[in-house]
């Protein structure tokens, strides 16, 4: 069964096609990685799934429920660490993760251990009671992280998730990952930055100009690496085609 | 450069009703303000005011009398909206970074401040021109009454820099600003004496009185060029403050989705806007006065719904800044599994309780001093129910209804509030009518909210 699955969705913003009959399905288990150039609409893709935005056609299926925009329920199931993190930066860490706590409604006896559990992955322990506003953009950005992966989510959108970490966190979270999707859950990870989609994902989704360009197994891009060629070269060159 | 930074100024106001509003909107607006002012024009009868009050012979005297007593109270609104305008935000960093003059930076946001009070500036310099006096007359007290409260902003402007800018420690800027706030009100109503001589004509020589205020204001302004430096950005230096262990994050933690969102609200409001609790806390003592002051029972009952009223008015409008942390954290609210219908109520328990919470000390006190009689429960069901129930759900209809646009929304709020007063007074049946609008809208407001795009 597809864990996500998007079946011709389109997005318009006054005169600009952000989106266009984007097509895709990932199946349970898989680290997807979506790469594509800035403003290729990889962001707006995730909003809709989240239900931030409504698309103007087409369908979004995640674990198999067709997802309408304006439900809420199925964002339980969901982690989600938008490309900027947004967060209440008057609130201190703690009481941040305290709050998306129950805003998940995790289980009153777990919330603790998961709280503490992500804040020394991140190593962010000693930090969890300061406020937000006094945090580095690294550090909130670990925080955001640690807010999408609370609740034990079977799906995770990370848009842009290694941007700003420090090598030691941004490594711990690919092996992390890697962990989930071994276990069943599913990943989508959008970048920019081609080596890390290549060295992290099972499977790659290139987006260009709001519009899917390719799909790619892993198989493929071995073939690529053999030829003496890369993924990054013949992103490059898919993009010049297109353009 | 000023010109530059004004010019960039008001390209963002105007970028911003064009983002906010459409061209229809922007129409309706100006239709709404247009006809606003043509009913504030024409015959005052129709909308049941009287400007007869300006034609008659002693309106100069009046006027100059509260204009006298009112002094102070101009300096201290300048202050507060010097404050605004200084306020800590992005835009001072950025200024900072930019190789921009001292003075440059100092004549834009004195000119912002400027902006702000330009319309109590006019209020309280045109009536000058109304009498029967000849024109130069009129003239000369004009000028003094500009150059008064010029000064009077000019200081507010400085005070506020002095307050923001000083020190990073509480302690140290109060130290720094109180001095000269309280040498500032002094002279404020220590110079009534005197400019009530020059507006009565006691002094012949209305020149020297003119040089007088044009001075002291050069000299304000002087002052400020030489000890305004915009340093350092001028950017709060956010508080470092360590929470382990003892904050609210326990209360969170065991908290349900309501709990935690009522949790949240407050701590946001202590740290981003105490004034808030300042606020309810003389609400809760205020509110005690009546109980002291009226030896009737009936009295009591009436003075502390008014109070609860007037609190529960300014208190909404306080509360009003949560949906502005809602727009800022918007993207985060959505993407989780939090319902519109409980994020509404959640706002509406915080609401009503604020409001309801002071009314429990009559309430509990009333009974032994007066005794228990049918009026004591009429007054427990106002303001148990009614006050609360009524200001409550207007504030989260306008708040959740008009989301994102919240300043337009606490027009609304606050037009619906004054319209459902008036009703009461002058036509009765309006005030369930309105009641009516409002128990439909509550849905609809969700709705909104619920359907909400984020681009």
């Amino acid at each position: 069964m597809s864990a996500i699955e998007l079946k011709n969705i389109s997005k318009s913003f006054e005169h600009i096609h952000a989106v266009r009959d984007v097509s895709f399905s990932v199946e349970k288990g898989v680290l997807c990685g979506l790469l594509g150039p800035n403003g290729a609409g990889k962001s707006t893709l995730f909003k809709m799934m989240m239900g931030l935005l409504e698309p103007d056609n087409g369908e979004i299926t995640l674990n198999g429920k067709a997802v309408t925009f304006g439900e809420v329920e199925y964002k339980r199931r969901i982690g989600y660490a938008p490309e900027s993190a947004i967060l209440y930066e008057y609130l201190t860490g703690l009481e941040f993760l305290a709050f998306i706590a129950a805003a998940k409604e995790i289980p009153k006896g777990m919330r603790k251990e998961q709280i503490d559990h992500w804040l020394a992955f991140f190593d962010l322990t000693e930090k969890g009671g300061e406020l937000i506003i006094n945090y580095s953009h690294g550090m909130r950005r670990k925080l955001s992280l640690s807010a999408a992966l609370l609740g034990d989510p079977e799906i995770l959108l990370l848009d842009e998730a290694t941007n700003g970490l420090d090598p030691e966190s941004s490594f711990k979270l690919k092996e992390y990952l890697r962990e989930f999707c071994s276990k069943g859950g599913t990943v989508l990870f959008s970048s920019h930055i081609i080596e890390t989609v290549e060295h992290l994902c099972d499977r790659i989704i290139i987006l260009h100009r709001g519009q899917v360009l390719r799909e790619m197994q892993m198989a493929e891009w071995e073939g690529f690496r053999k030829r003496g060629s890369s993924l990054e070269h013949e992103f490059i060159e898919m993009v010049k085609t297109q353009n | 450069m000023l010109t530059l930074l004004l010019k960039t100024r008001l390209r963002y106001y105007r970028n911003y009703l064009r983002h906010h509003f459409d061209r229809v909107a922007r129409i309706e607006i100006a239709i709404i303000i247009l006809i606003a002012l043509y009913l504030t024009g024409r015959s005052p009868a129709d909308i049941g005011y009287s400007l007869a009050f300006v034609q008659e012979p002693d309106f100069p005297q009046r006027f100059t009398g509260a204009w006298l007593s009112l002094l102070p109270v101009f300096y201290f609104v300048a202050e507060a909206l010097a404050l605004m305008t200084l306020r800590p935000t992005g835009e001072w960093q950025m200024l900072g970074a930019l190789p921009l003059s001292k003075q440059a930076i100092t004549n834009y946001h004195l000119l912002r401040h400027a902006g702000k009070t330009l319309l109590l500036l006019l209020i309280g310099t045109l009536p000058f021109f109304v009498g029967q006096v000849n024109f130069l007359t009129k003239t000369f007290h004009f000028l003094i009454a500009l150059g008064v409260l010029l000064t009077l902003q000019v200081a507010g402007f400085r005070q506020a820099h002095v307050f923001r800018a000083s020190s990073p420690q509480l302690f140290r800027r109060i130290l720094r600003w109180l001095p000269a706030e309280v040498l500032i009100v002094f002279i404020s109503i220590a110079s009534t004496f005197f400019l009530t001589k020059v507006f009565s004509g006691g002094i012949a020589l209305p020149f020297v009185s003119t040089l007088f205020v044009c001075g002291l204001l050069a000299a304000v302004v002087l002052y400020l060029y030489r000890s305004y430096q915009p340093s350092e950005t001028e950017a709060a230096p956010a508080k470092k403050i360590i929470l382990n262990g003892r904050s609210a994050w326990r209360i969170v933690q065991k908290a349900g989705i309501i709990g935690a969102l009522i949790t949240r609200d407050a701590q946001l409001l202590w740290r981003r806007q105490c004034s808030t609790y300042f606020l309810f806390l003389v609400y809760v003592v205020i509110v005690c006065v009546p109980i002291i002051a009226h030896a009737k029972a009936e009295e009591v009952y009436a003075s502390s719904i008014a109070v609860q009223i007037v609190f529960s008015w300014l208190l909404i409008n306080s509360l009003l800044a949560l949906f502005e942390y809602d727009v800022e954290s918007l993207g985060l609210i959505k993407s989780l599994p939090i319902k519109p219908q409980k994020l509404w109520w959640s706002r509406w328990r915080l609401t009503a309780g604020s409001i309801v919470a002071p009314m429990l000390i009559p309430i509990f006190l009333t009974p032994i001093k007066h005794s228990l009689d049918l009026g004591f429960l009429l007054f427990i069901f106002f303001a148990v129910l009614i006050v609360p129930i009524v200001f409550a759900t207007l504030y989260c209809n306008a708040g959740f209804g008009m989301f994102p646009q919240i300043k337009y929304g606490g027009i609304i709020l606050n037009i619906s509030l004054l319209l459902m007063l008036l009703f009461w007074f002058f036509m009765p049946f309006g005030t369930p009518l309105l009641l009516a609008v409002m128990l439909f809208w509550i849905r609809k407001s969700q709705k909104h909210f619920q359907f909400l795009e984020i681009a």
